[in-house]
């Protein structure tokens, strides 16, 4: 068959698909007939492959590639809701799979206590490493916050200054969130820096308000959002390893193709992760500075990890997790 | 050969079919980036001015406060930093405002739009890709591979591509007056496929090096020069049995 004979039996099809898909662009995705398209565009991909094999040109193969390209975005778009799978994730996905990758859990416990614990006990019996971790500046405005002469409880006091640090908190610490997973591209390194370093200096800092601050008053701060801020860092760093770990371990795969699956796991694990964040600055932001006995305080911390822990444990179902 | 030197990337759909995409490089991508920092900078820049202006009017004992202000300036541009690509890329158009002006789209090897775990994936990693300074290890990983992905991409697997790939001018319609010429030996397909190229390409050369390219298969036209050429093109017409 000739080119020319082959582009006019076919121009009709082509153009009613063309317009179809027109259509589609411009309703963003509802057509009344288009229970048609997929046949229309199984013909497509046959005469696209008939003008390949019998080289009928550039500019017909062209126009085919296109139209079968267009075609293909929509037959095969996604079309799950992000909110849906979010809330599917709390309820279902997220502690199962936290669950599933317990080995990496355990490994971030030890990566940021053993710092921790080291740097807390350190000030024990030296302050010259607490010292040298924190900083002149830290180390002033912990002073500030809960030095022995800073006012039993003066927190924050006005609604403005909560939402502030609120904002604070979410932009800062989902950031460093964040960062901890993307450094786990570099073969985990990044997020080994990052979980470590934060277990240094959170140490040092808890060591220094001990050693010369009140430390009453720093425990009744951190009571209640320390567990999910924990457990955001902690899901961001099992995610980042994630990663890290295809990279050094791809197994059977080449390791794109596992850096690329370990990936879609890890997206889970960092949503968790920004959803404890989100938590802890909700009630950092506006819990932490409200001026209660704190035995209120200690009460609400112990049902936040307690909460925390339950989820994690025993919400979802093993098998049962839609990948 | 023409596989490991071209741009297009060929792809075989479920369907069957080999579709071609046309990856872009490291330039355009750039300049989209650019582009978009630009755009994310007045966006911020937009909302915060409608905020202050707004806060008269609702609610000025709160949203008048330059500590609630502040805050909401820290939220806003939190939500920008990611949630700007997060959003345009998992969008239908997949592509952020940078990337339509420079006519690109992010899509899955496969061809088709990107999910939302994947836009999360390539914006996270961005950061890593701009280390130490101007993108450098996104650059350096798009060299290593033929889809030209940064380390976002490869993570995500997604890649960018032009929307509209290949779109060749009409300039053959001289060559509906060629004459088929029927070859006198056999062709291979693939000797068949260069001589369709020649034709489908023949006129994006000056005319001195068309007829140095049909002289070098001399033996089969059999005549020099602008003969040579036509008769080049004769051959690519009775190979796709037009006339």
């Amino acid at each position: 068959m000739k080119p020319s004979a082959f582009a006019r039996r076919g121009e009709n099809r082509w153009r009613e698909i063309e317009g179809m898909l027109d259509d589609l662009d411009r309703s963003g995705g509802v057509v009344p007939e288009a229970s048609r398209i997929p046949a229309l565009f199984r013909q497509l991909c046959g005469d696209m492959s008939l003008a390949q094999y019998r080289m009928y040109g550039l500019k017909l193969c062209e126009r085919l590639n296109r139209l079968v390209i267009r075609g293909y975005r929509h037959l095969g778009r996604d079309r799950s809701n992000p909110l849906e799978a979010l809330w599917l994730g709390i309820w279902r996905d997220f502690p199962v799979l936290i669950r599933e990758e317990w080995r990496l859990f355990c490994v971030v416990l030890v990566c940021f206590w053993g710092p921790f614990l080291g740097m807390y006990f350190s000030s024990f019996h030296d302050m010259q490493w607490t010292v040298s971790c924190l900083g002149p500046g830290t180390m002033e405005s912990l002073e500030k916050q809960y030095g022995i002469g800073s006012g039993a409880r003066d927190y924050r006091d006005s609604f403005g200054e909560n939402f502030q640090m609120f904002g604070f908190y979410i932009a800062n610490n989902v950031g460093i969130d964040f960062r901890t997973f993307a450094g786990g591209i570099l073969g985990g390194v990044g997020t080994l820096f990052s979980v470590v370093f934060n277990g240094l200096y959170l140490g040092a800092a808890a060591g220094f308000v001990r050693q010369e601050g009140d430390f009453a008053k720093f425990l009744d701060w951190i009571s209640g959002h320390s567990a999910p801020e924990f457990l955001g860092l902690v899901f961001s760093a099992m995610a980042g390893f994630r990663l890290g770990m295809a990279l050094i371990r791809p197994g059977r795969l080449t390791r794109g193709h596992a850096l690329a699956l370990a990936a879609k796991r890890a997206v889970k694990l960092l949503y968790a992760a920004a959803v404890m964040t989100m938590l802890a600055a909700v009630i950092e932001g506006f819990w932490s500075p409200l001026v209660l006995p704190w035995e209120f305080k200690f009460l609400f911390g112990a049902l936040v990890t307690f909460l925390l822990l339950a989820w994690m444990l025993l919400v979802g179902k093993e098998g049962r997790r839609a990948d | 050969m023409l596989r490991k030197l071209d741009t297009l990337q060929r792809i075989e759909i479920a369907e069957g079919v080999e579709i071609q995409l046309h990856v872009a490089g490291p330039l355009p991508r750039g300049i989209a980036f650019a582009l978009d920092v630009i755009v994310r900078g007045l966006i911020f820049g937009l909302v915060m001015l409608a905020e202050s202006f707004l806060a008269d009017l609702i609610f000025p004992e709160i949203f008048a406060d330059p500590k609630v202000q502040g805050g909401m300036a820290l939220l806003l541009w939190f939500v920008l930093d990611f949630g700007y690509f997060i959003c345009f890329e998992a969008s239908d158009r997949g592509a952020t405002p940078g990337k339509r002006w420079l006519g690109l789209k992010v899509v899955r090897p496969s061809g088709v739009p990107v999910t939302w775990h994947q836009s999360v994936v390539r914006t996270m990693l961005r950061g890593v890709d701009l280390l130490p300074f101007c993108g450098l290890v996104g650059f350096i990983a798009s060299l290593c591979n033929d889809r030209f992905q940064r380390l976002g991409d490869l993570a995500a697997d997604t890649m960018v591509v032009y929307a509209e790939p290949g779109d060749s001018k009409d300039r053959l319609e001289a060559m509906d007056e060629v004459a088929p010429f029927r070859p006198p030996a056999s062709l291979t397909r693939e000797d068949q496929a260069a001589i369709v190229q020649y034709a489908d390409r023949f006129g994006e050369w000056p005319a001195q090096r068309a007829e140095e390219l049909a002289g070098y298969v001399q033996e089969l036209t059999r005549v020099k020069g602008r003969e040579g050429v036509t008769r080049l093109l004769g051959i690519a017409q009775w190979i796709r049995g037009a006339g």
